[in-house]
């Protein structure tokens, strides 16, 4: 066997246990949410015996799924849409529009990228309570925007760039005005790169648990990540159902991964992220 | 006349329309607000009442040993960026080799990344447990009922285990696509010159991507800093102890369960200093290659 | 083509719009009581300090003495919102975070002590509403009172229930037998790690413990310190006079790590819940742990008459070598934003009697605290391990010091309890654990300074 051959086929074995390790855990929580407590503790390996539902049906019974799942929609939906919008705007502005106090704001906004939140949530914080807000759903998506649109502005800004001038002076040429270029030229252009950033920022917003934790705590509000992080706490001897939890958790991301998933990596690759 | 002045006004408004709504919830939301809590950081502020005191809080801070251990904590995990980033390389470049399936190895390494860490925290945490997964894995070897999350240093290993786990699938495709840009001709000039499956990798692949190793590192380190409060919460709650305590749980303990806001502010402070200070040093130390077309 | 495109956009955010418009308007699914029907008075109950843990909240005393109450009161809905067992430190953020934004409950049931006196200006003084009568029917009204009755008519913010926990050393009598000990009483605490190594020659398992919160800690400490200073020195750390760095601190916490150090309990105690090393205690995994009554019913339920109980012993140069530290645990308060003070006065009243109390016993391990109460024969035959307290505190006469963390803030006993896992597991020295106390403490006092 040539060497060419060998390599390929120790390349596909090493890919073979890299995917096991990624894919295995997932399978682990799948097995585990149909079977007992009791099979577990005899082994963790197991198969379930029966399809059960049990462990579904005592979860629903007692956390709030549903709800925790509705109040992450509410929130999360606006703000992706938000964050893309304004940031695909501001960087539409950075890159394609001639003005001077771009590159100042962009500096701003990059030095604020690398905030860690805790420096912005005390103060909003206390301030969402004074307000009376507290169980608004209105500032942590105002919050969960603000903190995306730098992150959005700095990757929009670099898949615009990658849109010519030249068909930007075209249409100027033509005599549209700057929100028709953005709305009919360099949003369907970059359409590509849109779409990995919404679906990135929605990622970071519906993971992300300090926020929620700290902005929406009470039980009327809580939305579906700060619900899965209690799950281990609550059910501490019962590893079934906290996998039973944990699987039904992962869903909407997934979901939404592999919808999205060809024209998602593609996005990623075409050079925006870096 | 009168329509080329309505459009020229259009167009000169248009900019600053445009970038209004970033810039005002940026502002409000976030540059505000960073003023009022480098403010607070002088006051002994708990929600309601706040009379400046100076330097108190930060005095405080460093005269309290714990401290000084979260800090080092936060150090510690930095350990996983440079395995985050060798195991964003390896993979990027098996991947590159375009076996058969590559296609669907780059769309499943991805799949740990879409996770929330809250989920991939329990994860582990559950395989670590005393009679889990690893135990019952490890048992033949005789290493078994070992309470990885009781020991500091294998409770850190396990909270960098599961970050590494969570962010290669990221890492892999930022290089894949650092990688898209160099020049496949290089790889066969430098196989024709006679140079080693090994020696183009390192002579001719890491340094093109060095640009977005660059960029991964700064990502990674702050991400150790200041997002890692998913994991520690879920997997071992800051401990044992305070072991795997991070600077942003601990402030989280302070301000939101202990309510001493202007102690959390000073803690903010500093942490906003050190994110700082590192991404300065990192930008400066690790200068990208600017190719060109990149 | 493009006009599609951006119909399409258009209608996104003409949805988003919506959603934000609806989510602005709704605020949550909050107990907002709608206009004309009966007032809601609302109860915020954290589970773990009335060691209802496990109880479901419809069976709890409370829910069961609320309906009682609502029976001769029909005039009120009564809301009890009931904390997670685990979920107690995020008790303690709600509730800050409620006063901030000023959504208090009317009743909140809290800890006697730093709790209480830390959220005192939010609460209304009881003083007024109370008769001598009633309070001289009652016990426990020290740690209620600002002050700590220090000076005369400090504000009462609270109303004390249950006699309180009192924390032992519960034993396995079977696994104490096979090691040939019976009938324990270490007066030491260098006595009480003789027989734990004396067990563990034996292949038993000396201690169970969890200790991730470091709540065990807390209730072996509380013992080790009250008898080391007694009420009169925690007073002291309380007001800022006696510094936390200090043997007080020290002493305890050094003996605490030596547990683990010395290999006496399970190998995996500084990760484990506090719930998991009582449930393994109860099922026989170990000879002895250390807590309060609130885990009775469940030793009760796992090892029968197996279970016996002795005073934790103390330290070298304690003041009162024979004390019991614990005392009142929960209480319950008004707050001032609450619209109905005397109704919700009137049900606390109505819960402290003795009827309700005595529903409460099983549930929550501890005696009432009404004066009027006596335990009947068929009480100490029902309450076994009770009735061993009682015989402590009214026969032997044991000293009684109010635990460490009754008496000191909440903030710093929230501290407290991370630094006793941390302590126990070798993470972080007793020298370390002391002066960090005291640079938290410091802390609290510059901001306890402005309210």
């Amino acid at each position: 066997m040539s060497s060419a051959r060998v390599r390929r086929a120790v390349v596909f074995v090493a890919l073979c246990l890299v995917g096991v390790t990624t894919v295995y855990p997932l399978i682990f929580m799948a097995l585990n949410s149909m079977r007992t407590s009791q099979a577990y503790e005899v082994s963790p390996y197991g198969l379930p015996t029966r399809y059960s539902l049990d462990n579904f049906r005592a979860l629903f019974n007692q956390v709030p799924f549903l709800s925790s799942l509705l109040h992450s929609v509410i929130v999360v939906v606006p703000a992706v849409v938000l964050a893309t919008l304004f940031s695909a705007l501001a960087a539409f502005v950075f890159t394609k529009v001639p003005i001077r106090l771009g590159n100042v704001l962009f500096w701003v906004m990059l030095t604020i990228m690398f905030m860690p939140g805790i420096v912005v949530l005390i103060p909003l914080y206390v301030e969402i309570a004074h307000l009376g807000l507290a169980t608004n759903f209105t500032p942590a998506i105002l919050v969960y925007t603000a903190i995306n649109i730098p992150y959005g502005t700095y990757l929009l800004r670099s898949i615009f760039r990658g849109i010519p001038d030249a068909v930007i002076d075209a249409a100027r040429v033509d005599g549209a005005g700057w929100l028709k270029i953005f709305a009919r030229v360099v949003l369907p252009m970059g359409r590509a790169g849109v779409m990995t950033v919404g679906i990135l920022t929605f990622l970071n917003i519906w993971n992300e648990l300090f926020i929620s934790v700290v902005l929406l705590h009470t039980s009327s509000t809580q939305m579906m990540t700060p619900t899965l992080a209690q799950l281990s706490g609550r059910y501490s001897n019962n590893i079934p159902v906290i996998m039973t939890g944990l699987l039904l958790g992962s869903i909407p991301t997934l979901l939404v991964y592999f919808v999205t998933a060809r024209v998602f990596i593609r996005g990623m690759l075409s050079g925006a992220i870096r | 006349m009168r329509e080329r002045k309505a459009a020229r006004f259009r167009w000169n408004l248009f900019p600053y329309l445009a970038v209004l709504p970033a810039a005002a919830l940026v502002i409000i939301l976030m540059v505000l607000p960073i003023g009022e809590t480098i403010y607070r950081s002088f006051t002994n502020w708990d929600g309601l009442t706040s009379n400046l005191i100076g330097l108190e809080n930060f005095r405080l801070i460093f005269q309290n040993p714990v401290i000084i251990q979260v800090f080092v904590n936060s150090a510690i995990f930095l350990i996983s960026v440079p395995l985050i980033l060798a195991a964003s390389v390896v993979v990027a470049v098996l991947v590159y080799e375009r076996v058969l399936g590559w296609r669907v190895f780059r769309f499943l390494f991805f799949i740990p990344a879409v996770l929330s860490p809250v989920i991939v925290g329990a994860l582990f945490s559950t395989f670590f447990l005393p009679s889990g997964l690893v135990d019952k894995a490890l048992s033949p070897v005789g290493l078994s009922s070992y309470p990885w999350l009781s020991h500091p240093w294998t409770a850190r290993a396990v909270v960098i285990l599961a970050l590494v786990w969570t962010s290669f699938g990221f890492g892999m495709v930022v290089v894949l696509s650092a990688m898209s840009t160099i020049d496949p001709a290089l790889y066969d000039a430098a196989a024709i010159d006679g140079a080693s499956w090994w020696r183009r990798l390192w002579s001719i692949t890491v340094p093109m991507i060095s640009g977005s190793l660059q960029f991964l590192s700064v990502i990674n380190v702050i991400y150790t800093f200041t997002s890692l409060f998913s994991f520690v919460y879920v997997i071992t709650a800051g401990g044992p102890g305070f072991a795997t305590t991070t600077v942003d749980y601990f402030t989280y303990i302070t301000s939101f369960e202990n309510g001493q806001f202007g102690y959390g502010a000073a803690l903010a402070v500093l942490l906003f200093l050190v994110v700082l200070v590192l991404t300065i040093v990192q930008v400066k130390l690790f200068p990208r290659r600017e190719v060109q077309g990149s | 083509m493009p006009r599609r495109r951006l119909r399409t956009a258009a209608a996104g955010v003409l949805a988003t719009v919506l959603v934000t418009a609806v989510a602005a308007c709704s605020s949550g699914s909050s107990g907002s009581s709608g206009a004309g029907s009966k007032p809601t008075i609302t109860i915020w109950n954290d589970a773990l300090a009335v060691g209802s843990c496990g109880v479901p909240a419809a069976d709890s005393f409370l829910t069961r003495g609320v309906n009682l109450f609502l029976k001769t009161n029909p005039g009120f809905n009564v809301k009890i919102s009931q904390v997670a067992c685990d979920a107690s430190p995020a008790f303690n953020t709600l509730l800050k975070s409620s006063e901030v934004a000023g959504t208090t409950p009317d009743i909140a049931q809290l800890y006697v002590g730093g709790q209480v006196i830390q959220n005192g200006k939010y609460l209304v003084p009881l003083n007024n509403y109370l008769s001598p009568s009633y309070i001289n029917s009652l016990t426990g009204w020290k740690y209620v009172t600002d002050g700590y009755q220090s000076k005369p008519n400090g504000n009462i913010y609270a109303v004390p229930y249950g006699a309180g926990y009192w924390y032992f050393v519960y034993y396995n009598k079977a696994l104490f037998a096979r090691a040939g000990i019976t009938n324990p009483q270490p007066a030491t605490w260098a006595d009480l790690i003789a027989i734990a190594k004396k067990l563990k020659a034996k292949g038993i398992t000396p201690f169970d413990i969890g200790e991730k919160e470091g709540y065990v800690g807390a209730w072996t400490q509380d013992a080790l310190i009250s008898a080391l200073v007694g009420d009169a020195g925690v007073l002291k750390m309380y007001s800022g006079a006696q510094s936390l760095d200090s043997p007080a601190l020290t002493q305890p916490y050094q003996a605490w790590h030596q547990l683990f150090a010395d290999g006496l309990t399970n190998s995996d105690a500084p990760s484990l819940t506090y719930s998991s090393g009582v449930a393994q205690f109860a099922a026989g995994k170990a000879a002895m742990n250390m807590t309060g009554g609130f885990f009775n019913s469940q030793f009760i339920k796992g090892l029968g008459s197996n279970v016996g109980l002795f005073p934790i012993p103390v330290l070298p140069g304690s003041q009162f070598p024979k004390s019991l530290s614990g005392g009142p645990n929960n209480a319950y308060s008004v707050f001032r934003s609450s619209k109905y003070v005397a109704d919700d006065i009137k049900l606390i009243k109505f819960l402290t009697t003795l009827p309700v109390q005595e529903l409460s016993v099983n549930e929550l391990g501890q005696l009432p605290n009404n004066v009027s109460f006596t335990p009947s024969a068929a009480f100490q035959a029902q309450q076994p391990l009770l009735t061993a307290q009682y015989k402590y505190i009214q026969v032997d006469h044991y000293a009684l010091g109010e635990a460490f963390d009754n008496i000191m803030p909440g903030t710093i006993c929230s501290y407290w309890y991370q630094t006793n896992s941390a302590v126990f597991g070798g993470t972080l020295s007793a020298s370390s654990a002391a002066s960090s106390m005291q640079s938290q403490m410091k802390s609290y006092l510059a901001t306890a300074a402005s309210g």
